[in-house]
């Protein structure tokens, strides 16, 4: 009993301590000093659905970091539920791309768009802070609608901003007072098809001034010219076709798929590739000060921009700017205001505002068309959690375990069952026939 | 020392020269072979998912090793001349764990062809390999301790095998059942199963909870064991 009684004691303070040492290269399972504070103030259940293809590696990694979370507070259940095995369970969460994680906590719910510490980390943040934040999307120039579910809505886009904790509102800065409201925490312009009228454009420079969070996503097809509200942060819209014959969706040039994204910053995380069909370009200003301008998207090098798409050739031709040309750029810029809105409610005196711009030169990669294909999903979520501050919330310190190919070719797999089912077991027979047939010579000799 | 090593020495050529212990080197062997290639169909370099189904072979294996331990000496009639020799129970249960674990070792041994082989043709984690060898010993070990308990309790060479292995799954499902249930007694369910202690060593990680629990079992398994041997004395 004394045995029994010390045998219990110690697995329970194992239990309760867990030290593990992670051997795994780059320290895949080993969670950052911030996601456990995090977890450890999870003081109700917390149920964690993550909808990956069962079997493969990516669902064993995210068992296994999953894992990682309910060892450090028990109160996380988890599961991984394979879309097209429950395409019922899929559709009842509203899931529409693999990949995705659903939290639930206390009738809330959110979704990361993947398995990494990072994003399942952020998101447990969100659903602890219990809030959402509201973005304004434009309307009254043409944008597509947040209701449509046609290939060139925006109701994906809708979805995936419930999803997030965002509050998408409407706003027609084309009547009333024309201003931005003080609620909204980005504004996204999302394909506007006419020109701002001088009302609007007014009204997002002040925003913008005052350290407004803006994205505008508009290509050549449209009459737009964000020129006058873009240029003094740094970003200018350059207009034209640009073609990539070195990559594009199938045998149309127009229809990009961009692997080059050059920022080290949070919103080409975890984005390996997008799919911008019929792009314009973007012309990017240099750092200067405060401000801080960046590539986000690049064609190859083979690229080149069609300043007159209308004049029907596709190939190069003289008139055309050979590329790489920027596609997507974000723009950041912090500065002090004297006489602003103060360090404090009732305070008077100057305050910092960080104004935050984020830029691509396509306008349907956002649709119900585009939003599913390639990284776009992603890239989308990272812009206005970047535009709202939610960017990075947890600092993540493991990384994915990474693909490790090795293709099981009909020879490989030969010589691997050649040796481990016929090489290994021949010889452990053979070494007990041989000590075998050993030992009677040797007794056999004995009796004579 | 020198009389637990002379009882395991006996005992391992018990097993590695008899027919029995030759046909579960060879069978653990290909086996893993088989798993390993079964695993590399995903086309990727990772040794995950071939390390889980080891630890139930090993469970198996263990069942079948310890068999010898005393349900065969007993069916032999060597086990009476045993208890009565000059060797203290503790030091019986001690050697009788050692050979059987040595010989478990060495089935283990059989197996390192495989990631061998997938690092000359790819590049695994090598983290992952190493603690999944270090969780396939401790749980070995633990295993076996439980085998050469069960195995105490009975003469027969089936009863011992199958009670062993009826015993060690009967841990790992509970584990399974545990996921329907809640509170406190999904937990220790969850915890007293193998299965929830298997996940660290395949992901890469050495965790204490991991090693005391099988060392646990282990340690209860030989007092099993002794208290068992008391009982027939």
């Amino acid at each position: 009993m004394v045995v029994l009684a010390v045998v219990v004691g110690l697995n329970l303070v194992a239990y309760a301590d867990n030290r593990q040492v992670d051997l795994s290269a780059a320290n895949s399972f080993t969670l950052s000093p911030e996601t456990v504070a995090l977890l450890h103030q999870v003081g109700h259940p917390l149920q964690i659905v993550a909808f990956l293809t069962t079997g493969g590696p990516d669902a064993r990694d995210a068992s296994y970091l999953l894992n990682r979370y309910r060892e450090v507070n028990h109160r996380i259940s988890w599961s991984v539920v394979d879309p097209d095995a429950n395409p019922g369970e899929a559709k009842a969460y509203g899931i529409t791309s693999y990949s995705t994680v659903v939290l639930s906590y206390q009738g809330r719910r959110i979704t990361a768009p993947d398995a990494q510490e990072a994003d399942l980390s952020t998101a447990i943040l969100r659903l602890l802070r219990g809030s959402t934040q509201q973005v304004c999307v434009m309307t009254g120039d043409g944008e597509p609608d947040l209701q449509d579910t046609g290939p060139n809505g925006l109701a994906d886009v809708a979805t995936v901003l419930r999803q997030n904790a965002f509050d998408a509102t409407a706003v027609d800065l084309t009547v009333g007072t024309g201003t931005v409201p003080s609620t909204c925490a980005a504004v996204l312009e999302m394909g506007p098809q006419q020109p701002w009228s001088p009302g609007e454009v007014t009204a997002l420079q002040g925003y913008l001034h005052k350290g407004g969070r803006l994205m505008v996503l508009t290509s050549s097809l449209s009459n737009t010219d964000p020129n006058a509200v873009l240029q003094p942060w740094g970003i200018g819209f350059e207009g034209g076709l640009v073609l990539d014959p070195a990559r594009s969706e199938g045998v149309d040039w127009s229809n990009v798929v961009v692997q080059d994204l050059p920022s080290a910053g949070p919103v080409d995380e975890g984005v390996t590739s997008l799919q911008f069909p019929a792009p314009s370009a973007l012309v990017v200003g240099r750092n200067s000060g405060a401000l801080t301008v960046e590539d986000l998207a690049q064609t190859s090098s083979q690229s080149y921009v069609d300043p007159d798409p209308s004049s029907g050739t596709l190939t190069f031709s003289p008139g055309d700017v050979p590329g790489p040309a920027v596609l997507a750029a974000a723009s950041d810029s912090s500065q002090v205001l004297n006489g602003g809105p103060g360090p404090a409610p009732g305070v008077a005196g100057p305050s910092a505002v960080h104004t935050r711009l984020f830029v691509t030169g396509c306008d349907t990669w956002m649709t119900n068309g585009f939003l599913g294909n390639l990284g776009n999903r992603r890239f989308f979520v990272n812009a206005v959690d970047w535009l709202t501050g939610q960017d990075n919330l947890v600092l993540a310190t493991s990384q994915a375990p990474g693909s490790r190919p090795l293709p099981l070719t009909p020879a490989l797999q030969a010589e691997l069952l050649g040796v481990t089912v016929g090489a290994v077991p021949g010889l452990i027979v053979s070494a007990a026939l041989g000590r075998a047939g050993w030992l009677r010579r040797r007794r056999s000799k004995r009796r004579q | 020392m020198a009389v637990i090593a002379a009882v395991a020495r006996r005992d391992l050529r018990a097993i590695w020269f008899s027919a029995f212990g030759v046909g579960c080197a060879a069978g653990f062997a290909a086996l893993s072979g088989v798993l390993l290639v079964i695993d590399l169909r995903s086309d990727q370099a990772r040794l995950d998912n071939w390390f889980g189904p080891l630890f139930v072979m090993v469970a198996l294996l263990a069942s079948l090793l310890t068999v010898r331990s005393f349900a065969d000496e007993e069916r032999t009639g060597s086990l009476e001349l045993l208890l009565t020799m000059p060797v203290t129970p503790w030091q019986l249960v001690a050697g009788k764990v050692l050979g059987a674990s040595i010989a478990l070792s060495g089935a283990l041994i059989t197996t390192l062809v495989c990631p061998l082989l997938v690092m000359v043709h790819g590049s695994p984690d090598s983290g992952p390999i190493l603690t999944g060898y270090v969780g396939l010993v401790l749980a070995g070990v633990a295993f076996v301790c439980v085998g050469v308990a069960v195995s105490a309790a009975t003469s027969s060479f089936l009863t011992a095998a199958s009670a062993t292995a009826a015993v060690l799954m009967a841990l790992w499902f509970g584990g399974v059942i545990a996921n329907n249930l809640s509170g406190r007694l999904q937990t220790v369910l969850t915890y007293l199963s193998p299965s929830s202690h298997v996940t660290g060593f395949l992901r890469g990680t050495l965790s204490v909870a991991d090693a005391v629990y099988f060392v646990s079992l282990a340690i209860l398994g030989a007092f099993v064991t002794r208290a068992v041997l008391a009982l027939r004395r």
